[in-house]
């Protein structure tokens, strides 16, 4: 009963994840014709979010095939696993692990009365936050696409000190309530911070520190070691071996974004980061973009060193331009040259997602059942681990449960150990939570992004491929990336302008000159008004109306 | 194409006076292809029809608002951008909406079937106090009807939703499938008055946002 | 295939813009036109409420129209029962938040809310404090709505200790907030009284806490000042308590003096020796002043008539209080001075704390010796806990905030001249003979404060200060100075000292005046 497709398209994406969806936002909000396949039966690739019946059987499906299955429509997903921690109904979920003073009524938690919740959740493949005043945020604004989704506000930011989970204070609100800190740590902080923000308007005060990392700078302003863990860790998210530069711009990101959503400088997608792409979906579709999931492309042929038209289903479909998706690149289309700006490879993420009973950390943590709290985890040598810990307000898991995701830099084929060592500094914390189960998996690199330099076939000018999610904190480099292409097919055009409010849009045959009727409603003030205008034509006649009208012009005076 | 003149239901339009709340309910449209759900719309927000409705480019949704009593309610209205055509619409359409109009053709029996699998839809993801009406559009060209009336209300009160049979062409309870979603629709304080519930839209709060900054 | 957006052009949206300006500036005028046709024929109905309603919901603080409403509901609700009057009055109420909506400052539409509460039969008082509730969580900082606040939860009998954890709350929110300190200023000395002295506004161990919590904000942000104007009143730096502060009564003139300005005439004197004060009588220092710190009479009085243990003056002023002081007898009639309240004195546990803070304003200037907000509050701190111990360090750090902090260099310079009179005057007081000078030489004084207790003395040196014609007024308290020297000051024009009546004795070489003024000086001098 499918309909066919049109047969010919200026644009034809391939894979509905975040930087194909914003290359077909952008393309659609431009005029041009947009067809957007993605050979999956849902939405964003490997950008999407699942209910926990449909993530579990992506897992199953990905560690039951062998990992050099071309064909397999998730090459960009591997080492896939999953694991219950809790299986019969009478096992209390890690008795040992409950911390004591949690509420004995507490619901106990088996397999099958969290699977019976499976709608409730909503996992992401590659959770993220987003800066209140980063690039996506920005972006969502400036392109009016920000009407579409909902965001909370994360609740806190913490960090582990000696094996307590804490928040960390961001603003000004939190360094006035919190604890942890004496009233000088309290103005040492606040005075760093705020000679942060003016690097650049007083460089001179890093004089000395040019060449220098930015803990032997923290060191130097006679820091206590608490100020020193928090800032360099949790606000500049640095490491022992960050430049000075660096560790300011990262603070300086860090301390843009607070105060505009909540206490904390981030916010999460409600309903988790698989939202993000579909937005930019709606946009395409809202300016004309087809879509149409479950297709893929069976073949492609080329003419003039270009793809000429694709093979989507039984019809040949006539496309400019093809941009392709992370895990949706067909042997065929060889590896198309097209740099698209982005210095670092993608993917290389090691991930976990761990379903729990119980939070990390105290109370004061998370009250009233808990919010969004992120974590930054480092490593001595490395870049360290994302942690993100969601519970049911996010829309992304039932009440009374958690979601905590990990995200590291794959370091080995073996995601779970290479999520060990963060996972231990959890489990050994004052409150650590309770597990139930399980998923480990690596997030590969794009093809393009594999191959490096030895991607020679430069041929197929026409395609564009797009990168996969890259270890970072919010959406920078993969933005950059979709506009990267953008502007390579359409170096003349603007990149998602603003799209119109629906109060500017004239629809069909309205007067675009007419105005809402409602500013008027009483009939007798619109009565008064004809009265008025017909008094000011004929006022010299009227003596009357204009001496009443000289009464009203008083009355505006004054006013 | 014809256009009729406006304000003919008996839908209200706010009067400034006597209202004293503004309820704010995300409504998204749901249907088969071709049922006239962008029709419904376009009749309800700006009184206009139009026979070969082309789709509505770049609107990404419509509002108008409602007053039941003290209160002005103001829809924004969620069309699906033609993304159901090849079965394609994605779920966050539906995220946080308050209240949907399931949409069929009353000459259309697979378009009403596929109102049922809509209707299911909505009941497992959407937000669980969402407000359903089916509306059988194109009631006015009753004599090809297909799918009775009698079985569509039968089905509707089992399901617990509203139901009307609606057409766009003569306005024919179009405003009235609206006023009694508006009427159901719960409007005590913190309903509708910032999205949908516990998120919170970039824009709108960009606008009264307050500078707790650290430094600034 | 695909149909095409349009989007109003620039021109069009501004001729949108402009026909929408135009109608409303319409509807304005003929509402307005129509709502005064009205009231001139006294038609004060439901069309006039619905005409006022659509100009003050677009635009609430046109004040005219709230009044008019409240003539059309106390018309309206006339005829009607009480029932139908409070359901008059709710939908008013409804119309109010509506406006609020749009300006949650309106004046007008804050007002009008409590003229309804006061006006109608049966005033929900809960349900305002939720409304606050609701207004102060969209902003905390909203001072009209505060001030709302404390109307509706006295009248809802809300307990202080629940006023106080919202208080908190808030400033927990958001500590950059006068209202919410303000507030609580109110609220503490209402639950936690001080154990002993009515004059203190709160116990001692509260305000351990309390000065615990405004250091902390002032050290998170100093640039707040709100936390600093809380930490004031914790201190005690706010206005002194009403009291006698000087009385002198010889052959031909009494004066009376006190600790702040008072009107007098208003009030009523007592005496145990027989002398009686017509109220009338008393005239301002400073002529034609309403209220002075000082008032004198000049008149004949019989000294020495009597013989008593005490003498007794009473002065029963315009809080209803009676304040007496005891007098000595001298030589040429009565006087009698008290020493001013200058700070509070702490209790010990206070002082531990005061002297914490002390240690840590003390380790912060370590790393930031010219940290002006830590210098000021360290000084204050140091007053607090020893003012005579701390004296010559407490001003140095006012020295050092003069030049750091230029631009409140004025405001150092006084809060230092203060400091330096206070000790010179405590150890007058307490010396207690009005032969002694009063000799506040050399203190770099930029003004005078406390000259009321000054009223009495016999000689006052100024010497060598910074005094300019600003402080010259202040010399009209000096009623019975016969030598004062105000010599190397920087007062320039020569009409600026006042008279003094006896006055014996006047230095002023050393000033700025030019020749010719010098010459006229010397002039007016000789008369003396």
């Amino acid at each position: 009963m499918d309909e066919d497709l049109p047969t010919e398209f200026d644009l034809v994406v391939v894979g509905t994840g975040f930087v194909e969806s914003i290359v077909a936002a952008a393309a659609s909000r431009i005029g041009k014709t947009v067809l957007h396949i993605d050979p999956n039966d849902f939405y964003g690739g490997t950008w999407a979010s699942f209910n926990l019946d449909a993530l579990q059987s992506f897992i199953s499906s990905i560690a039951e095939s062998p990992a050099t299955d071309e064909s397999k429509q998730f090459n960009s997903i591997k080492n896939a696993s999953q694991i219950w921690h809790v299986t019969t109904p009478t096992a209390t979920p890690a008795d040992d692990a409950i911390p004591e003073g949690q509420e004995a009524t507490e619901k106990i938690w088996t397999k099958e009365n969290v699977l019976k919740e499976f709608r409730r959740f909503n996992v992401d493949l590659s959770p993220k936050l987003l800066f209140s005043c980063g690039k996506l945020v920005k972006l969502l604004i400036s392109s009016n696409i920000c009407r579409y989704a909902e965001f909370r506000a994360v609740d806190h930011v913490c960090t582990i000190i000696n094996g307590q989970t804490r928040s960390v204070p961001c603003s000004r609100t939190d360094v006035f309530n919190t604890k942890d800190l004496s009233i000088v740590e309290k103005r040492l902080l606040m005075k760093l911070l705020t000679s942060c923000m003016g690097y650049d308007e007083h460089p001179e005060e890093f004089k000395d520190y040019e060449d220098k990392t930015f803990l032997e700078y923290l060191k130097s302003v006679k820091l206590t070691d608490n100020i020193i863990h928090c800032v360099l860790y949790s606000i500049s998210m640095s490491n022992e071996q960050t430049s000075l530069k660096d560790g300011i711009d990262n603070t300086k990101k860090f301390l843009n974004s607070l105060g505009r959503y909540g206490n904390t400088p981030f916010l999460f997608p409600m309903y988790g980061c698989g939202e993000i792409p579909q937005c930019f979906c709606r946009l395409c579709a809202v300016f004309g973009g087809i879509y149409c999931l479950k297709r893929s492309v069976s073949n492609v042929s080329i003419a003039d060193a270009k793809v000429d038209s694709i093979k989507c289903g039984n019809q040949d479909i006539k496309a400019s331009n093809i941009v392709v998706g992370h895990g949706n690149i067909l042997p065929d289309f060889s590896i198309p040259a097209g740099g698209t700006g982005v210095g670092k490879k993608c993917g290389g993420i090691s991930r976990a997602i761990y379903i729990t009973s119980s939070p990390l950390g105290a109370e004061e943590l998370n009250s009233s059942g808990g919010g969004v709290n992120f974590l930054k985890l480092t490593d001595e040598s490395g870049t360290g681990a994302f942690v993100l810990q969601l519970s049911h307000y996010s829309g992304t898991c039932p009440k009374g449960l958690y979601l905590i995701h990990i995200s590291c830099s794959a370091k080995s084929n073996n995601p779970e150990a290479d999520i060990k060592p963060y996972l231990d500094k959890l489990l050994t914390t004052d409150h650590p939570p309770a597990i139930l189960y399980s998923i480990y998996f690596t997030i590969d690199a794009c093809l393009r992004c594999t191959s490096g330099a030895s991607i020679t076939n430069d041929s197929l000018s026409n395609v564009f491929v797009c990168c996969g999610p890259s270890f970072e904190l919010d959406y920078d480099e993969s933005i950059d990336n979709a506009e990267g292409i953008f502007k390579k097919i359409y170096p003349e055009d603007e990149f998602l302008p603003r799209a119109p409010d629906p109060e500017e849009i004239v629809i069909g045959d309205e007067d675009p000159v007419s105005v809402a009727d409602d500013v008027i409603t009483l009939d007798s003030v619109k009565e008064q008004i004809m009265e008025l205008e017909a008094g000011l034509l004929h006022q010299e006649d009227c003596m009357e109306e204009n001496s009443r009208n000289e009464e009203m012009a008083m009355e505006v005076g004054e006013e | 194409m014809a256009t009729t003149p406006r304000g003919g239901g008996t839908a209200q339009r706010p009067n400034g006076a006597s209202q004293n709340k503004i309820c704010q309910f995300k409504l998204v449209l749901l249907g088969e292809s071709a049922v006239g759900k962008s029709s419904l719309v376009l009749r309800f927000v700006k009184g206009q029809f139009h026979e070969y409705q082309e789709s509505t480019i770049g609107a990404a949704f419509l509002t108008q608002t409602l007053c039941i009593d003290d209160t002005a309610v103001k829809f924004e209205i969620w069309d699906t951008a033609g993304q159901e055509r090849y079965h394609s619409l994605a779920p966050m359409y539906y995220r946080g909406a308050q209240a949907a109009i399931v949409v069929y053709d009353i000459q259309n029996q697979d378009s009403f079937q596929r109102a049922k699998t809509w209707v299911k839809e909505l009941q497992r993801q959407a937000s669980p106090n969402i407000v359903i009406a089916l509306a059988g559009n194109k009631a006015d060209l009753s004599n090809s009807r297909v799918v009775e009336y009698e079985e569509a209300k039968q089905y509707a009160e089992e399901n617990g939703l509203l139901f009307m049979e609606t057409s766009a062409k003569t306005a024919m309870n179009v405003n009235d499938i609206f006023l009694a979603i508006a009427k159901k629709l719960p409007k005590n304080d913190g309903a509708g008055n910032q999205g949908s519930g516990q998120g919170r839209r970039l824009a709108e709060v960009e606008q009264n946002r307050q500078t707790n900054n650290c430094c600034k | 295939m695909h149909g095409r957006l349009k989007v109003r052009t620039s021109a069009e949206e501004a001729a949108r813009k402009k026909k929408e300006q135009e109608i409303k500036v319409k509807t304005y005028r003929a509402g307005m036109g129509r709502i005064f046709e009205k009231r001139k024929n006294g038609q004060l109905d439901d069309e006039m409420m619905q005409i006022t309603g659509q100009i003050l919901s677009r635009n609430p603080d046109v004040y005219t129209l709230w009044n008019i409403r409240k003539e059309c509901i106390l018309k309206m609700a006339e005829s009607l029962g009480n029932e139908a009057k409070q359901s008059l009055y709710d939908k008013d109420l409804g119309f109010t938040e509506q406006c609020l909506m749009v300006n949650p400052k309106s004046y007008g539409a804050w007002h009008h809310r409590c003229w309804i509460l006061e006006n109608c039969p049966t005033p929900d008082w809960e349900r305002e404090v939720a409304l606050c509730n609701k207004y102060l969580k969209l902003d905390e900082r909203n001072f009209h709505c505060w001030d709302y606040r404390r109307f509706v939860v006295k009248k809802a009998k809300v307990p202080a200790e629940d006023e106080l954890k919202y208080c908190t709350e808030k400033i927990h929110k958001n500590f950059s907030n006068y209202s919410s300190w303000h507030y609580r200023s109110k609220l503490l000395p209402l639950l936690f009284p001080h154990e002993t002295s009515p004059a203190r506004p709160i116990s001692e161990s509260k305000l351990k806490e309390e000065l615990e919590m405004v250091l902390t904000a002032a050290f998170t942000d100093p640039n707040d000042s709100s936390a600093w104007f809380y930490q004031r009143w914790l201190l005690g730096y706010s206005q002194p308590a009403l009291d006698i502060a000087a009385i002198r009564i010889s052959k031909n003139l009494a004066i009376a003096s006190f600790s702040k300005p008072i009107d007098l005439r208003t009030c009523e004197i007592e005496t145990n020796f027989g002398f009686n004060f017509n109220p009338d009588r008393w005239q301002p220092v400073q002529k034609g002043n309403k209220y002075d710190v000082a008032w004198i009479v000049e008149d004949s009085f019989e000294l020495g008539a009597s013989d008593l243990q005490q003498y007794i003056f009473k002065c029963r002023m315009s809080d209803g209080k009676d304040y007496a002081i005891n007098l000595k007898k001298c030589s040429d009639g009565f006087y009698g001075m008290k020493c001013p309240k200058f700070e509070y004195e702490f209790g010990a546990a206070v002082i531990e704390e005061l002297k914490n803070q002390l240690e840590s304003c003390n380790q912060l200037l370590e790393y930031e010796p010219d940290s002006k907000w830590t210098l000021l509050t360290a000084s204050l701190l140091m007053r607090a806990i020893d003012r005579r111990g701390y004296h010559t360090k407490s001003l140095e750090y006012l020295q050092k905030l003069e030049k750091i902090d230029y631009l409140r260099q004025g405001y150092y310079a006084d809060l230092a001249s203060k400091w330096a009179i206070e000790k010179v005057l405590e150890e007058w007081i307490e010396q207690g003979d009005l032969t002694v000078a009063i000799d506040l030489s050399n203190l770099n004084l930029a003004t005078i404060f406390y000259e009321q207790y000054m009223s009495i003395a016999k000689i006052v040196i100024l010497r060598n200060n910074c005094l300019s014609d600003r402080t010259a007024t202040k010399f009209n308290a000096f009623q019975f100075c016969e030598n004062l020297d105000a010599s190397y000051n920087q007062f320039s024009t020569p009409g600026v000292i006042p008279h003094i009546p006896n006055l014996k004795v006047l230095s002023l070489e050393g000033n700025k005046f030019s020749n010719n003024a010098t010459t006229r000086l010397e002039d007016q001098m000789k008369n003396l």
